[in-house]
């Protein structure tokens, strides 16, 4: 007789562990003890023991059905979990919370959500997972452009966020800040592509299909430079 | 043409950065129309800039 054999998508139990030890340890912190206090009433013990369900019965299921055991393990938890908090009220006000605790179940709870992160599909075997692409090119030296533009573009990143704090309108500061971040990451990710990009064996399109590409928008820039133009000779 | 192609890809990556940091720069001094008219400009710069790196289709 044959015995059964194990599935092959079956995860180790390590990643599992990654899973089952953050989240257990965050539910414990931040809401078992909660609803472990005396006085509780039902209503939140029966929420949070929901959750702390949900969490073992996907961690079982992980192997076999990721999608229901990410919806049992991630949404049901955490909707368990935050039901369990807006039941509980008063009781969890920041007054009755201890801040340590609360610290460490934060970062139970990032743990949690990294560990969820690394849970995937392994592939059958002989399954090939090619995705489709150009060509990856091998590593070599870069080219001499290549840092005065990283250089540029870091500087440029690090002027943006220093000129968000020149905002003193408090509405316009967030806007200011996020603005800020937004274009010091699309410089800093530009820059780095184009610094890529000189001299290497990376296959560019035709310089005419370069151009081409950045004809339109290139029409745009211009006609907002003639506006900008007018603009400050009407002024 | 290779050459003109990469310096007028530089130029408009420039042309981004300076914007977004004039942007930035009219936004702290009340100017909002100017910083949002610069920020527009620098956006439109910066994806013309990173549309020019597209590598060559391998279907063609």
């Amino acid at each position: 007789m044959i015995a059964a054999a194990e599935p092959s998508e079956a995860l180790p139990l390590t990643e599992r562990t990654r899973v089952l030890l953050p989240g257990v340890y965050a539910w414990m912190l931040t809401v078992g003890l909660p609803v472990m206090a005396r006085g509780v009433r039902t209503g939140p013990r029966l929420t949070a023991a929901g959750a702390l369900v949900a969490l073992l019965l996907a961690l079982s299921i992980v192997g076999q059905r990721l999608a229901i055991a990410r919806l049992l393990g991630i949404y049901v938890f955490v909707l368990c979990s935050a039901l369990t908090w807006a039941l509980l009220g008063s009781d969890l006000s920041p007054a009755h919370l201890d801040r340590v605790r609360t610290a460490l179940g934060t970062l139970g709870w990032v743990l949690y959500a990294f560990g969820w992160g690394r849970v995937r599909t392994l592939p059958e075997a002989g399954e090939l997972r090619i995705a489709p692409g150009a060509p990856l090119v091998p590593r070599s030296r870069l080219h001499a452009r290549a840092m005065p533009i990283v250089a540029f573009a870091v500087c440029t990143a690090l002027v943006c966020e220093g000129l968000a704090f020149r905002v003193d309108r408090p509405e316009h500061a967030v806007l200011a800040h996020g603005a800020a971040v937004a274009c010091a990451l699309l410089v800093l990710s530009a820059g780095s592509r184009i610094a890529l990009a000189q001299g290497t064996r990376v296959e560019l399109a035709s310089p005419a299909q370069r151009l081409n590409a950045v004809a339109l928008r290139g029409a745009l820039l211009a006609l907002l430079f003639g506006l900008g133009l007018v603009w400050a000779a009407l002024r | 043409m290779g050459r003109v192609a990469n310096a007028v890809n530089i130029v408009l990556f420039v042309a981004a950065a300076a914007a977004f940091v004039l942007g930035l720069r009219a936004l702290g001094d009340r100017r909002d129309v100017q910083a949002l008219y610069f920020l527009l400009v620098g956006a439109i710069a910066l994806r013309s800039a990173t549309d020019m790196l597209r590598p060559r289709s391998s279907n063609r």
